[in-house]
């Protein structure tokens, strides 16, 4: 029995960049740029990095809203049978690359299409950050709601309405709220709709992109606790990307910081906080505002901008910003190595540091 | 403490076509000289809002209905202030740039796409501190003739020299008009008989007229016989845009001002416009919400260049924020606002550490903190709409210590103990 719900390897998106007369292809965005990460069944990973990054990008390619570009999605799959097709895919013999890619095309969700899409898109979900874009303004609250149910075509329409009244319960909405449109709700319940949309299908991963980034904080709270709330009730694994790292703390098993479209450092939450050991998860951290005035962290201030992704620098991605950067690192790309047991680290210096 | 500006028992509504959106419903802030005072509440409550209506640039339907909004500078009267709301616009715009500057949350709004940096940087140079660069510019130009570096045959030289001193003296006489215009109306200021009323009619009318003949000189400068002392001018004050750009921590700050706003970053953009802010080097610098819309590492950088700024070139801050760390890193005291209310007003330690208001309380329990929490509290039920605002206290439908008296009269703002100031029943 496998206890990873999603493995993501080497994984790349890049979008092309068209210019010129005839839109030819001049180059490409990498947004994602070779990830690798596990997700554990019922755990919640918050995945953090700065605007741009590629956060979205990579949640959206592991629910298959985006094509790859490269590399490996498995979704629910016995870790032997992933070790065995990755096995065979590095392998130096040509026969036994081929059998592997004659097993992958089995198992890596990113060759699924058509109808083999189907159970997939029901087992796995998303909430977006802005739940005024992410409702349909001319449909009731009840259709959105039921929309995944319909096209699942699973139930009938008696069935799918009592469902649409059991879940508008569940996020702490009403009956009566069934026959609105989104626009007569507030941030918080539109958010509240959104999760209840995402639930709608028994789902068992679910994908939060910043849901509560355009909400107040105090309505941020009442969906934080929703969200864990229905965690625990549902068994839900969750991928909460964000941006805010008080939020994610609070939230999380366990965090992958992004940088550049690549993992810079994962582990659980109380590794990154209180033993961090890459220098842009610590100047990330110090740069938290804390509100409690007492508390007077040290502020790391990082010089210059996050690179464009379309050229990013040789080396490690973070070397023109890292005040230890040696010419080691501007030279060979750090791939992520073992710091102690669940705790991986992408840099060359981390031991020194 | 020296008071800079006051609001008081300020109410601002909109008038839309769906009702009146009652925004500020009698708020009232002291910011003191030397301060970092921030406002901070949840999206909606009424913080661009009072910051607007203290600058005087509520859009459109917008209205300020009542209360007083006093300036304390040092030309003027001290004890008792000026109040803006009955100066002409021609006065409020010598004030907004020159003694209050403002940053807003997207810096791209604020400049101009079609125009470059420097052009951009130095236009506020030359909008407020004219006299300053002109006098600059004649005493290099003087040291070149001086120094015979630049020929000029007499009659040119004596010509050059007329002009200058002319454009001072009118410059002189300008200030000196305007500051007796200001005397005569802050006499006027309160007295509501006829006469006196049609005669501040008439005084703001003429300070509109001068302003817009000072416009009219300074177009007179491109002729092309004065355009060499334009260009002079011109190096002048880019020198000072360079030199204000390094100050910020601008990257190669000798590039910078032939560029256009789409090549820089949002946290670059926010530099210029800060820049722009400064180049008056005003009194008081009102930022709303400026790092909302930056990624953490660089809304870092631009709180610390505000705060270095705050040590050395700015007077006092006035910082809007929804995020409770930043004013607890950045300001020495804060208002908490709350559906056009100001809820409660202390010194930011105080504050933090004893929460009085019920809704300061709840917005303080729901934030997430460093430290672990199995639960978030959180505040039920959501912000109310501003066209029908509850009665009373706006907090009262979300209020756990609600009483009767909460849903009938607004409470009065008192204060509880020094420097503390809520407006609540239970502490009356
Ligand atoms: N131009 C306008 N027309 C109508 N209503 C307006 C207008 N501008 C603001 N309001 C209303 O005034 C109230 C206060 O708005 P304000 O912009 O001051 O909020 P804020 O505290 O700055 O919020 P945010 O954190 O979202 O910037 C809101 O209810 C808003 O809807
Ligand atoms: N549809 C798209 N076409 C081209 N570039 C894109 C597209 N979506 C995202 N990008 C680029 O990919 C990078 C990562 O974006 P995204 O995943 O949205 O970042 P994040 O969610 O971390 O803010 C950015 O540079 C962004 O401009
Ligand atoms: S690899 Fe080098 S440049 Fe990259 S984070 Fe580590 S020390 Fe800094
Ligand atoms: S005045 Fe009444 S309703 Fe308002 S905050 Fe105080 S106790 Fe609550
Ligand atoms: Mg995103
Ligand atoms: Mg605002």
């Amino acid at each position: 029995m496998s206890n990873n719900i999603i493995e993501v390897r080497e994984l790349k998106k890049y979008y092309p960049v068209q210019g010129g007369v005839f839109k030819r292809h001049i180059a490409d965005v990498k947004a994602v740029d070779g990830v690798n990460l596990a997700i554990k069944k019922g755990e919640c990973l918050g995945l953090v990095g700065e605007s741009g990054c590629g956060k979205t990008t990579l949640g959206k390619t592991i629910l298959r809203l985006n094509q790859a570009t490269e590399g490996r999605i498995y979704f629910n799959e016995p870790e032997e049978k992933v070790e065995e097709v990755e096995k065979l895919l590095s392998s130096e013999s040509r026969e036994e690359r081929s059998r592997g890619q004659k097993l992958r095309q089995k198992i890596d969700i990113t060759k699924f299409y058509g109808r083999k899409l189907l159970p997939l898109r029901q087992k796995i979900q998303i909430v977006f950050q802005d739940p005024s874009n992410s409702l349909n303004p001319r449909m009731l609250v009840k259709g959105i709601i039921a929309e995944p149910l319909i096209a699942q075509k699973l139930m009938n329409a008696r069935e799918i309405e009592k469902r649409v009244i059991e879940l508008l319960y569940t996020v702490g909405m009403a009956k009566e709220h069934m026959m609105r449109y989104p626009h007569e709700f507030s941030g918080g319940q539109r958010q509240r709709i959104a999760i209840a949309r995402a639930l709608a299908t028994y789902p068992e991963f679910v994908l939060m992109d910043e849901p509560t980034s355009a909400l107040d904080v105090s309505v941020q709270a009442q969906i934080l606790n929703l969200l864990q709330k229905l965690q625990a009730d549902f068994k839900l694994t969750y991928l909460f990307v964000t941006h805010h790292l008080l939020v994610v703390k609070h939230i999380s098993n366990r965090i992958a910081v992004m940088y550049l479209g690549k993992i810079m450092e994962t582990g659980t939450t109380d590794d990154i906080f209180e033993d961090t050991h890459h220098p842009y998860t610590r100047a990330l951290l110090s740069a938290i505002p804390i509100p409690d005035p007492e508390t007077k962290m040290e502020k790391i201030i990082l010089t210059g901008d996050v690179p464009n992704p379309v050229n990013p620098p040789k080396g490690c991605r973070f070397n023109p910003r890292c005040k230890y950067a040696k010419t080691v690192c501007r030279e060979a790309e750090p791939e992520l190595e073992k710091a102690a047991g669940n705790h991986f680290v992408a840099c060359h210096r981390w031991k020194e540091l | 403490m020296q008071k800079l500006i006051e609001a008081r028992d300020v109410y601002t509504n909109f008038f839309t076509f769906e009702g009146v959106v009652k925004a500020l419903n009698g708020v009232s802030i002291i910011v003191n000289q030397g301060e970092t005072y921030g406002l901070v509440g949840e999206s909606g409550c009424g913080k661009s809002v009072t910051v607007r209506s203290i600058m005087r640039i509520v859009q459109s339907p917008g209205r300020i209905v009542g209360g007083k909004i006093l300036l304390f500078l040092s030309r003027e009267d001290k004890g008792q202030g000026i109040d803006i709301l009955k100066r002409s616009e021609a006065y409020m715009e010598s004030i907004r740039g020159n003694d209050i500057s403002m940053i807003f949350q997207e810096a791209s709004t604020s400049l101009n796409p079609v125009l470059s940096i420097g052009y951009q940087v130095a236009e506020s140079f030359l909008l407020h501190r004219l006299d300053e660069m002109l006098k600059e510019t004649i005493d290099t130009l003087k040291a070149e003739i001086e120094s015979g570096k630049l020929f000029i045959t007499g009659w040119w030289k004596k010509f050059q020299g007329l002009l200058f001193k002319a454009e001072l003296k009118g410059l002189e006489r300008y200030t000196d008009m305007v500051a007796g215009i200001d005397r005569r109306l802050y006499e006027l200021e309160d007295s509501t008989d006829k006469i006196s009323i049609d005669e501040r009619n008439h005084l703001n009318r003429k300070r509109d007229r001068l302003k817009k003949t000072v416009f009219v000189v300074q177009c007179v400068r491109h002729l092309p016989f004065i355009k060499h002392y334009g260009k002079k001018l011109h190096k002048t004050i880019r020198i000072h845009v360079i030199d204000l750009l390094k100050e910020l921590g601008v990257p190669n700050p000798q590039n910078v001002p032939d560029m256009y706003p789409h090549e820089l970053s949002g946290g670059m953009q926010q530099r210029i416009v800060i820049a722009i802010a400064l180049a008056c080097h005003p009194k008081l610098l009102i930022a709303d919400e400026p790092t909302s819309n930056l990624d953490v590492t660089i809304q870092a950088q631009i709180i610390d260049l505000i705060k270095n700024l705050k040590s050395t070139s700015i007077a006092s801050v006035l910082f809007i924020t929804h995020d409770l760390g930043l004013v607890a890193e950045m300001c020495d005291r804060v208002t908490v606002m709350y559906a056009g209310d100001a809820c409660e007003t202390a010194a930011v330690k105080d504050l933090f550490k004893e929460p009085l208001h019920p809704y300061t309380k709840g917005l303080l329990r729901s934030v997430p903190k460093l430290k672990a929490q199995k639960e978030l509290e959180s505040i039920p039920g959501t912000v109310p709409n501003l066209i029908h605002p509850p009665s009373g206290c706006r907090f009262h439908p979300r209020c756990p210590h609600a009483k009767d008296i909460c849903s009938e009269d607004k409470p009065p703002l008192t204060e509880h103990s020094e420097g503390h100031f809520i407006a609540c029943y239970l502490y009356t």
